[in-house]
């Protein structure tokens, strides 16, 4: 069961789309434009893959959904609020919205599975003694019951991704957003984390993965945000076609 | 850099108190001295009539006639047991108090006084005084300068190495950031740090200090009252140097945040 906090955004029938972008452009410097005039908007509990080759800007379009940057051009909205001119100090109670499951895990090798999870409960002020329940119970959901207490270097890759996707959903954000979760996982392992994102999904966290695995995709029938030298497309899922 | 602080901080307090009590000696009195006359029936005679006179002066609250052995224990530093040199000239010394809050006219009381018997001299104590004073304000003020130099060497330490632990930790750091993290707290996990490391390193400063002043005031203490006065603090200075270290831990803690709540400003 996943853990259930207060959240200081209420969602109604009114909400809108809980990510749209509009025209927005993205240049790193002086540098040419990685991203072009995009247009999107992803309703509340919507499933996306985001595809497209490498260097074609799928990292760079997460980091500006999960706040990493702003926008070169166009503008953001998430949760219904300006983001992109979002003062730093409103940032954080956005960030803490979104969760994160990065490419490479980045779980931090000093603290235990359990201290790991906690980090955005801890970042969100919960007591202690609730953290310690919810992330004993996510943990256990994700199969790692007995390795509350074990540090990342001495767990699997497999294991240290589910560790970092507990830490991504454990603060109940309402968007989740994954860089290549299957990456580095056997075709069973991705079966597994699949199951996962649907599951979360089925719960109402809205979800975007990145990926470059066409079997999961076309397995799946969520729709597809393809990106190609910058630009983005909509391409249906078969689930919706 | 607290054990040089602070015992910089101990010669200031030491120095500030010694001035106080000079100050709060010698304000307020005058020494009168009186040349050894032709004979001792004489030089008694002029001892009683300075007195008579010194006493019904406006302002003077008290006037007092020290003895030849109180004399004689004062000359003793410079001349030895002066009881058993019967023969040696020594002036007559006599203590007097004003009243608070009045003035004499040093000048015009001695030519008053030098009608008694030619020579008769009249100390305020207010030119050496002065200059004394003026010294150990020197010497305070170099003390404290050295206290604020090594405070300023010490938070720009803290800042220094704030900053190279941020750089060490950037990673850690743009995680929390991304993870919904305020300023304030990642600024709690650099300066709690820094708190503790302040603190104890205060302490482990503060060990040696202690042992310094203590030998001090047993050495000086050997002194006695005789040249200079024995340093010592008191029971609010003691406390004072007890407290640096957990100054130097909340100066610490406050660089650390200040430092990394600029650097973070920079974030997006």
């Amino acid at each position: 069961m996943q853990p259930q906090f207060d959240s200081p955004f209420a969602v109604t029938d009114e909400t809108p789309p809980i990510v749209e972008f509009g025209g927005v452009g993205l240049r790193y410097g002086r540098g040419p434009e990685v991203l072009h005039d995009i247009d999107l908007a992803l309703p509340q509990g919507s499933f996306h893959f985001l595809t497209g080759s490498s260097g074609a800007g799928k990292s760079s379009l997460l980091g500006l959904m999960y706040l990493a940057r702003r926008p070169t051009t166009g503008s953001i909205r998430m949760f219904g609020l300006e983001v992109d001119r979002l003062s730093r100090r409103r940032l954080p109670e956005v960030r803490r919205r979104i969760g994160v499951v990065f490419q490479e895990f980045r779980l931090l090798d000093h603290l235990t599975a359990l201290d790991n999870v906690a980090l955005p409960l801890r970042i969100a002020g919960i007591p202690e003694v609730d953290i310690r329940r919810n992330v004993t119970e996510l943990l256990e959901w994700v199969g790692l019951g007995d390795h509350l207490r074990a540090r990342p270097p001495t767990m699997s890759g497999g294991q240290q991704q589910r560790v970092a996707i507990a830490r991504a959903v454990v603060a109940n954000p309402s968007l989740l957003l994954a860089d290549e979760p299957t990456g580095s996982v056997d075709d069973h392992s991705a079966a597994r984390l699949m199951r996962l994102f649907e599951e979360l999904n089925r719960m109402g966290t809205t979800i975007v993965i990145a990926t470059h695995n066409r079997a999961i995709v076309e397995e799946s029938g969520h729709p597809e945000l393809r990106l190609e030298e910058g630009r983005l497309t909509l391409v249906p899922g078969s689930a919706q076609s | 850099m607290v054990f040089m602080g602070a015992l910089a901080l101990a010669a200031a307090m030491m120095v500030d108190a010694a001035v106080d009590r000079w100050d709060r000696g010698l304000r307020g009195s005058l020494s009168v001295q009186i040349p050894p006359g032709p004979s001792e029936a004489a030089g008694e005679e002029a001892v009683a009539r300075v007195l008579e006179m010194l006493q019904a002066t406006p302002g003077v609250e008290s006037a007092r006639a020290l003895s030849r052995e109180e004399v004689g224990e004062l000359l003793e530093p410079w001349l030895g047991d002066v009881s058993q040199a019967g023969d040696l000239p020594i002036p007559r010394m006599i203590d007097v108090r004003v009243q608070p809050g009045a003035s004499l006219a040093v000048p015009a009381l001695e030519a008053r006084l030098r009608e008694v018997q030619e020579g008769i001299g009249v100390d305020d104590h207010e030119a050496w005084l002065q200059r004394l004073i003026d010294y150990a304000n020197a010497m305070k003020v170099v003390a404290l300068s050295v206290v604020a130099v090594i405070g300023a060497v010490g938070v720009l330490t803290v800042t220094f190495t704030t900053l190279t632990r941020m750089s060490i930790h950037r990673s850690v750091i743009d995680l929390l950031h991304l993870m919904g993290a305020t300023d304030r707290f990642v600024a709690w996990q650099f300066q709690s740090h820094a708190f503790r490391l302040g603190l104890g390193g205060g302490i482990l400063g503060l060990v040696p200090t202690l042992l310094c002043l203590w030998a001090l005031q047993e050495a000086s203490a050997e002194l006695g009252e005789l040249l200079i006065p024995v340093p010592t603090l008191t029971p609010t200075q003691w406390a004072v140097i007890a407290a640096l270290p957990l100054v130097t831990g909340i100066v610490a803690m406050l660089t650390a945040r200040y430092t990394v709540l600029f650097r973070l400003a920079r974030m997006p």
